[in-house]
């Protein structure tokens, strides 16, 4: 409740969105079959409850929404792969583009480290939302199999990566300073609240996590989840960036980086308004109650329940994925 | 200083802005049921795995509709990326930042360019 009263533009979205459903639900006649006013509602209501859940949930992991959104979706419903994908790519850039300002004003992130990774994120989703239209095309239905399977076996190796924890490092070795990184003078700061002193850190390896950005934003763009999984380990093990920064820089530039790949499925036709407008309602104030909760809950908690999920979506994944190629009946 | 307040500033307000026109769209389909397609329909084909035949987003009519105002509200709070990038380069490029400063242009240039070659 605090929040609402500190935030008074959160309360107005909040009871705008609650009022003009719950006007929906009331005010509008039942229409015929097949779908039905309460069904149609139904869906929208439980689109912006379960999309507002999971900004909070992704927020406070540090991974952006549609690595939960996208494998649910595909793995549960029978929308179109390329509408979930688009749909995908929103949940995923949202919570990322409204919690981008009190991560900066808190000096967590820099916006110089941003948009030296965000260049390879940025082409990399383009050519992989490019890539997941052609293959549309040149496939036709059979694409909707092909991604079904690939994306459940690569959420099992996510799975792994958050298994594992990566050998993830709160807070890395300050590293020699060399290569690209020292020409361009990677070097940064910030207060941290806990230790109660600044940790000073320098980027390192940056011609590796360059490319390995581009294969995160190709990666994100083709299968709609965005690449928040992905872009801490880069950040923390590659780069050096200590995890908590590492953390908050993942959601920023997620949502740099998706700026450019939702446009190919936008001119596909493949954003149908309707549907995304409850997820994305739902991102943007879920994603300012996530950023709230940040500092309150265990994060361990949630990535052990995340674990779980992208594990069973997987399996539900993989095995409509080979019931597409007639492998399973 | 390097401009970073200014970029989480513009976007957390064109995001918020972009947010209220998505709730007026919402309201024009849901409730007044201005839609280029009549909603049961809509989620009929789609919980059915169509497409919907592609949204015809390159019609005028269509950003009359309730849908229309939606993807105008999406499409505001995702270019609003742009102004906020444009809006930190004087800073680092007069904080000796120039390289991150000509990287921020090509991020904004690579974002602007994907969204007008989508438009046209």
């Amino acid at each position: 409740m605090k929040l609402l009263v500190k935030i008074p533009e959160l309360s107005i979205l909040l009871l705008a969105t609650l009022g003009c459903y719950a006007l929906a639900v009331y005010m509008v006649p039942a229409a015929a079959a097949p779908y039905a006013t309460t069904s149609v509602m139904g869906i929208v209501v439980g689109s912006f409850v379960l999309s507002f859940i999971i900004a909070i949930v992704a927020v406070v992991a540090g991974i952006g929404g549609g690595v939960i959104f996208t494998p649910i979706v595909l793995g549960f419903t029978s929308i179109d792969t390329m509408i979930v994908r688009a749909t995908g790519l929103v949940v995923a850039m949202f919570s990322g583009l409204i919690s981008a300002a009190p991560l900066l004003r808190q000096g967590l992130v820099d916006i110089r480290l941003v948009y030296v990774c965000a260049l390879p994120t940025v082409m990399g989703g383009v050519l992989g939302a490019w890539v997941a239209i052609e293959v549309e095309h040149a496939m036709g239905p059979q694409s909707d199999a092909l991604v079904r399977l690939l994306l459940g076996l690569m959420l099992l190796g996510v799975a792994y990566v958050f298994l594992s924890g990566g050998g993830r490092n709160d807070y890395p070795k300050m590293g020699e300073a060399k290569g690209l990184g020292k020409y361009l003078g990677l070097q940064f700061s910030y207060f941290e609240t806990s230790l109660n002193r600044t940790v000073s850190y320098q980027v390192v390896r940056l011609g590796l996590a360059m490319g390995l950005f581009l294969w995160v934003g190709f990666m994100g763009g083709f299968f709609g989840l965005g690449g928040g999984w992905a872009m801490v380990p880069v950040l923390n093990l590659v780069m050096a960036v200590p995890l908590k920064a590492a953390a908050a820089s993942s959601g920023v530039l997620l949502a740099l980086g998706n700026a450019a790949a939702i446009w190919p499925y936008i001119v596909y036709g493949a954003l149908v308004p309707l549907l995304v407008a409850p997820w994305m309602l739902g991102q943007v104030t879920g994603g300012i109650f996530g950023a709230y909760l940040l500092s309150r809950v265990k994060v361990a908690v949630v990535r052990r329940l995340l674990i779980l999920m992208l594990c069973l979506t997987s399996i539900k994944l993989i095995h409509r994925g080979l019931q597409g190629f007639g492998v399973l009946p | 200083m390097n401009g970073g307040k200014h970029y989480g500033d513009i976007l957390y307000w064109g995001t918020m802005a972009g947010s209220a026109l998505v709730i007026v769209g919402s309201f024009m389909a849901l409730v007044l049921g201005d839609s280029w397609m009549p909603i049961h329909q809509q989620y009929a084909l789609l919980m059915g795995g169509q497409t919907l035949n592609h949204v015809p987003i390159g019609t005028v009519e269509f950003y009359t509709t309730g849908d229309g105002v939606i993807l105008i509200g999406l499409c505001a709070a995702v270019l609003s990326v742009v102004p906020a990038i444009l809006a930190t380069l004087p800073h680092l490029w007069a904080s000796g930042a120039r390289i991150m400063a000509l990287c921020g242009l090509l991020n904004a240039v690579l974002i602007f360019s994907a969204a007008v070659y989508s438009i046209s």
